[in-house]
């Protein structure tokens, strides 16, 4: 009985933290400092859709130079607005996640309510820019 | 022996036949407003360098040497041509709005830094279009001051 009571109130407790603890968000999953920067809907996307080539976990170089989600708020004004020329144009033309990356990861696939909100953001963000 | 011989005139007739395939070389227009150049955004340095080193492929004022004649080279050359003027076309610019202008001048800037403007296959045959050092910073400084401007 006092095992128990001992299982519960104590040991469970305490694993179940020290698991919260180490476990934390998935590693590399989510935005860094920058994250707050983004409105939530838009975070989901990028989290989902994106994060994992254009961060510093990506493995494809080009990927990275094109552009980086944690860094791209600090960029200089113009780089910015460059930056989502490139993703209005990407977003566009439906070229984004890559073909190749599509294939092996389906779920990946922006869906047309995610263009639509990711398109509009980047606009009003660009056009506040250029003001 | 003979393959050889029945091999160099299925390859002659061959490229007597693709002279006659359209080349897809694209036409030019005259200089007008819309041209970068009429902008009063160059120094005369500016626009000397990029007729010099850009307009062949990035305006509507392609000089076609004796060899665009010439298919496959032609082939090649309207697909610079082409993706060139796609990409960017100084005599479009006054009709590009503001953000696609900040683009475009963020590529110029990276393509003239990192060397991978001109082609490396355009300068074989117009080495006098490559850019010095000099040259590039430039072009770089040129398109910050005009990015600046339109930001303001």
């Amino acid at each position: 009985m006092i095992v128990m009571k001992a299982l519960f109130s104590i040991i469970f407790p305490v694993a179940v933290s020290g698991f919260v603890l180490l476990h934390g968000s998935p590693s590399g999953r989510t935005l860094q400092q920058s994250g707050s920067v983004y409105p939530a809907e838009i975070k989901k996307v990028i989290e989902s859709k994106c994060y994992g080539c254009h961060s510093i976990n990506g493995k494809s170089q080009d990927a990275k130079d094109a552009l980086m989600w944690d860094s791209l708020p600090g960029l200089q004004k113009g780089k910015i607005i460059a930056t989502l020329d490139d993703m209005i144009e990407v977003l566009e033309e439906g070229t984004m996640p890559p073909a190749g990356t599509l294939k092996k990861n389906p779920e990946m696939k922006l869906l047309s309510e995610e263009i639509k909100i990711m398109k509009s953001w980047a606009k009003t963000w660009a056009d506040s820019l250029l003001k | 022996m003979k393959a050889v011989k029945v091999f160099i005139f299925v390859l002659i007739v061959g490229l007597i036949v693709i002279q006659f395939v359209p080349s897809g070389i694209p036409g030019n227009k005259p200089e007008d407003d819309k041209n970068i150049i009429n902008s009063g955004l160059l120094s005369d340095p500016v626009t000397e360098l990029i007729r010099r080193s850009c307009f062949d492929c990035h305006s509507d004022q392609t000089e076609l040497p004796w060899y665009s004649r010439l298919a496959p080279v032609s082939w090649m050359l309207a697909n610079h041509i082409n993706e060139g003027r796609s990409h960017l076309n100084f005599s479009e610019w006054e009709g590009y709005g503001e953000r696609e202008k900040i683009s475009k001048l963020e590529e110029i800037k990276d393509e003239a830094e990192s060397g991978g403007m001109p082609l490396k296959s355009y300068l074989l045959m117009h080495p006098e279009a490559k850019m010095d050092p000099e040259e590039v910073l430039l072009l770089v400084a040129w398109a910050e001051e005009v990015s600046i401007k339109i930001l303001e």
